[in-house]
């Protein structure tokens, strides 16, 4: 597959002035070499905690920051290629209409006449805000508002759209109904690449293809969320509901691995897929009455305490 | 084009301020009868100094404060479009078209100009049908062309304010230099020859005495337009050693923004 961005080594330290005049500058490294690719026509997710460099890499793809060293590798990008959505309302004229604010985008955009009346037709409606657009701004709901961001991202016809934690203050269905904006405007519809930075892991492994860790400006990994939760997990969690449980020597056999147990259900801890069949017999044979059983991916949830785990 | 959409966006914000838009036009002409009758009052006091500019004082000051506006405009627009759009958060998703910097800044303070030049030109007219100035057709033209060099010279030195403010975001000393320095030593209110000998050597430094100096001798004396030219061509080295150091600058205070990651920050 293709790439339609590359880092390759990219650092940057911004510095912090001191109060007093005669004391040297803080620094601090936002990005340590930073090197992950964005594979074309995917989600792309930048996933870490605050301060792990997320934003710094979405301002350097848009031109708003300028890397120290490293190279950032655009195939076939040029400026007006690249949307950005991010979750500042503020960035529009609040006393302009909906269709005055696009038809201004529009025009920096290099949009004239009729084309232009098109576009902001198209993306009007495709976010589904048409009916709306002689609103003013500054009358338009939370959710109303964040589609209008992604209206104005979707102008210039983007090949690569970044996504700044867009869904930062909508509630969790205009968070969905965005979501699925953007997955059918930008991926299906015009077969975009989505560059996405956050640090909800439940947006994460939701939509995301393509998933790079991010933390203290390092990538500690990067790759799609099975090979992300193979790294950094060590097993898996087997959860068998019973009618009633196995005899005892099923507990003592398997102690270490019994992560909780209730009158009708019980965790297990395994480090392979392969042992389940095993743990189910054992449970049989002692006598224990099966109603169900299944397998819980740890979740990415525990993910980070694991990463700073590994890196302490 | 682009320039364009700036200005009609402006236009429709200023629109969605009705009320406001129109007092600014009566606030205008409030200013000038203030001056008409401070004039009245000072009648033939000043005229060894009035009278190289045809001896009413509503005349002469007439000429400087239609130019006042461009000289706030020019100085300050540029800084305070770069203040004002990092503060709301409209310059990340300006730059984030495929729009230079630099058109961003003159499309943002293109409304000013064409407002400033409206109501100038609006003062001038009022002002010199009443004292019944006939002024010939090609000396109103070179006017404009002298409105419009001022206009440029003040955006050069404004070029070099908004480098301030990107940098430091807040505090402004061009400003506050040229601006201060233009009101008292420009000619605006007074005449230069009223200051002091060693004081009129820095008046010249400013592109204001020069404009003021041009406008009164093609609209007030009615002198030919060659009379004009060599104060005109003052203002024109004016504008080619500041309009090219000050983009210089701007690029390199950009640059630093960038480089310091606080380009939209404020």
């Amino acid at each position: 597959m293709e790439n339609a961005l590359e880092f390759r080594n990219v650092k940057k330290i911004f510095k912090t002035p001191s109060i007093l005049f005669w004391k040297k500058s803080q620094k601090k490294e936002a990005l340590n070499s930073a090197t992950f690719k964005c594979p074309q026509g995917q989600i792309t997710c930048l996933l870490g905690p605050n301060g792990a460099g997320k934003t710094t890499i979405i301002k350097i793809i848009a031109g708003l920051v300028s890397a120290d060293k490293g190279d950032v590798v655009m195939k076939e990008l040029k400026t007006g290629d690249i949307g950005l959505v991010t979750p500042n309302d503020r960035s529009f004229y609040w006393r302009l209409t909906g269709w005055q604010n696009l038809d201004f985008f529009a025009a920096l955009h290099g949009l004239k006449g009729k084309t232009k009346k098109n576009r902001v037709s198209d993306v009007l409606n495709d976010v589904g805000m048409y009916d709306e657009k002689d609103k003013p701004f500054r009358q338009y709901s939370s959710g109303m508002k964040q589609k209008m961001i992604l209206a104005r991202a979707l102008l210039g016809n983007p090949k690569l759209l970044l996504l700044d934690e867009p869904t930062a203050h909508i509630d969790p269905p205009s968070r969905k109904q965005f979501y699925q904006l953007v997955t059918e405007n930008f991926i299906k519809k015009r077969g975009a690449t989505v560059l996405l930075c956050t640090h909800d892991l439940f947006e994460a492994t939701e939509l995301a293809q393509h998933i790079i860790l991010l933390h203290q400006g390092k990538v500690i990994e990067e790759g799609d969320l099975e090979h992300i939760q193979k790294k950094f997990t060590s097993s898996y969690t087997l959860v068998i509901d019973f009618l009633s449980p196995p005899q005892e020597p099923f507990d003592k056999k398997y102690k270490d691995r019994i992560k909780t147990k209730s009158a009708s259900s019980m965790e297990l801890a395994v480090a392979e897929k392969s042992m389940i069949p095993g743990i189910l017999e054992d449970f049989l044979a002692m006598k224990g009455q099966l109603m169900g059983a299944r397998t819980k991916e740890d979740s990415l949830y525990e993910l980070f305490d694991l990463i700073e785990e590994r890196i302490s | 084009m682009k320039l364009l959409a700036f200005i009609k966006k402006d236009f429709q914000i200023n629109m969605s301020y009705r009320f406001y838009f129109f007092l600014q036009f009566g606030f205008m002409f409030i200013s000038l009868f203030m001056f008409y009758f401070i004039g009245r009052t000072f009648s033939g006091a000043m005229s060894q100094y009035l009278s190289a500019y045809g001896g009413d004082y509503f005349a002469y000051v007439l000429i400087g404060i239609s130019i006042t506006s461009f000289v706030s405009v020019g100085l300050n627009s540029l800084s305070s479009v770069i203040r004002e759009s990092q503060v709301q958060g409209t310059l990340e998703a300006l730059l984030s078209t495929p729009t230079s910097i630099y058109t961003i800044l003159i499309g943002s303070s293109l409304w000013a100009f064409v407002s400033s030049l409206v109501s100038s030109i609006g003062m001038l007219t009022v002002g010199l049908i009443y004292i019944g100035q006939n002024v010939q057709l090609i000396n109103s033209i070179v006017s404009l062309a002298v409105l419009f060099l001022t206009f440029t010279s003040f955006l050069s030195v404004g070029m070099l304010s908004a480098s301030f403010i990107m940098v430091f975001k807040q505090g402004n000393p061009i400003n506050m230099i040229f601006g201060t320095s233009s009101y008292f030593l420009g000619g605006i209110y007074f005449p230069v020859d009223v200051l002091p000998e060693w004081v009129r050597g820095l008046s010249n430094l400013l592109p204001i005495t020069h404009a003021t100096k041009a406008l009164r001798t093609l609209l007030l004396t009615n002198q030919p337009v060659q009379n004009a030219v060599p104060i005109i061509i003052n203002l024109i080295i004016f504008i080619v050693v500041l309009l090219p150091l000050s983009l210089v600058i701007f690029k390199i205070a950009v640059k630093k923004a960038k480089r310091d990651g606080t380009l939209i920050q404020y």
